[in-house]
């Protein structure tokens, strides 16, 4: 049975160490990207993760990452798992890592948060995460949305131009 | 005696439709004045029967309150007083035994329903303020009531929104994919950019 523990730890506390500003070595690619359509995602639905996150802070007891993985198990509840659910929970834990560090929590408690997320998604959810080609896999998927968006701006922009370009050499032309 | 609402909560059992005990008011003259306890017992030729647990104040009903009640389960669930305010709580409202000692007079209905709701938005304050308060209940409400998980509330409603806006962010992506490898998507814009200079073209021609 294929596990993915570790590598999931490496993403989840490399992602959380970059929310809290903890420096460490270089971050992978898989935490670049993870960081970038992080940053997407809280500027996208900002309100409401900032009101998720204070009545998940507010409203229980003070054990994140039982609470954490209470979460993961709701979210999923339907079967369903895919990269933007995935997204989603590290948008948010860490915008929780980044809170409860403003209010004094050592490194400890974003380790356990990191844990818990190691635990479920690289242990329970192993085979998924086999199934879609592992974080490898994730990167692939985001960087070619990427890739085939940014080329599919930039051949809009080409022809606008060639269109206005020919445009020009006909008024030309006719004068 | 004031009770505390999870005692009488404990006392009255599920569906029994009578919430008040005859304990209560064991030792009580019987015939202390006070409102008649099932004026509707008028129809049915029973008013003129004392009930053997009659009860005082007027909030209460009899062991067999109507014949209705007999024959229609839905009845059962009701606690009923006097002046005809029916509750579906069986044990919280109507069994005040503190107002059964203090008042002859049957409340009015609006009145027993202004005091319904206070009793319940008690009850509901105490249950949420005093978590880790000690209670002296044990009986079967406030075991239902523990065993609810409502510390999974928050929880269950932060995983469903991030579940949503997950959904949204991956179909975005997954849209941004399939658009970036899509062909027509390219031919319809070089379509529309010929037809564009033609256009341009033919209205310079025809100004000129």
């Amino acid at each position: 049975m294929p596990c993915y523990r570790k590598e999931t730890y490496e993403v989840a506390k490399g992602y959380i160490d970059h929310c809290i500003g903890v420096q460490r070595a270089p971050p992978s690619e898989t935490v670049q990207i993870m960081c970038s359509l992080a940053k997407e995602m809280e500027k996208t639905y900002q309100h409401k993760l900032n009101s998720l996150l204070q009545n998940f802070i507010s409203c229980c007891t003070p054990d994140y990452g039982v609470k954490l993985k209470r979460v993961m198990e709701e979210m999923v509840g339907d079967g369903i798992l895919n990269w933007g659910r995935i997204v989603s929970l590290f948008t948010f834990t860490g915008l929780l890592a980044q809170e409860l560090h403003s209010k004094g929590a050592g490194t400890d408690c974003s380790n356990k948060l990191a844990d818990t997320i190691a635990d479920y998604l690289g242990v329970e959810k192993a085979e998924w995460l086999a199934q879609n080609g592992g974080w490898d896999g994730f990167s692939k998927y985001f960087q070619n949305s990427k890739d085939s968006h940014s080329d599919s701006s930039m051949k809009t922009a080409l022809f606008a131009a060639a269109g206005f370009g020919i445009a020009g050499l006909a008024i030309l032309l006719v004068r | 005696m004031a009770r505390p609402p999870s005692d009488l909560n404990s006392e009255s059992g599920a569906g029994d439709g009578g919430p008040l005990q005859p304990t209560q008011e064991a030792g009580r003259p019987l015939s202390r004045p006070g409102p008649r306890t099932h004026s509707e017992g008028d129809q049915s030729g029973e008013v003129s029967q004392p009930a053997p647990n009659s009860l005082q104040g007027g909030l209460a009903m009899p062991p067999s309150p109507h014949p209705y009640a007999s024959r229609f389960p839905l009845f059962s669930y009701f606690s009923r007083s006097s002046s005809g305010y029916y509750s579906f709580e069986s044990g919280s409202v109507s069994s005040l035994p503190s107002m059964t000692d203090k008042f002859t007079q049957t409340p009015s209905l609006s009145s027993q329903a202004i005091r319904h709701a206070q009793q319940w938005l008690a009850q509901e304050y105490e249950h949420y303020q005093g978590h880790d308060m000690p209670q002296a209940s044990s009986g079967p409400t406030r075991a239902r009531r523990s065993s609810m998980p409502e510390e999974m509330r928050p929880e269950e409603m932060v995983a469903q929104e991030l579940r949503r806006i997950g959904d949204d962010f991956n179909n975005l992506y997954f849209q941004r994919g399939i658009g970036g490898r899509n062909n027509g998507a390219e031919a319809s814009r070089l379509r529309w950019v010929i037809v564009f200079v033609w256009r341009l073209f033919d209205i310079l021609t025809r100004w000129r």
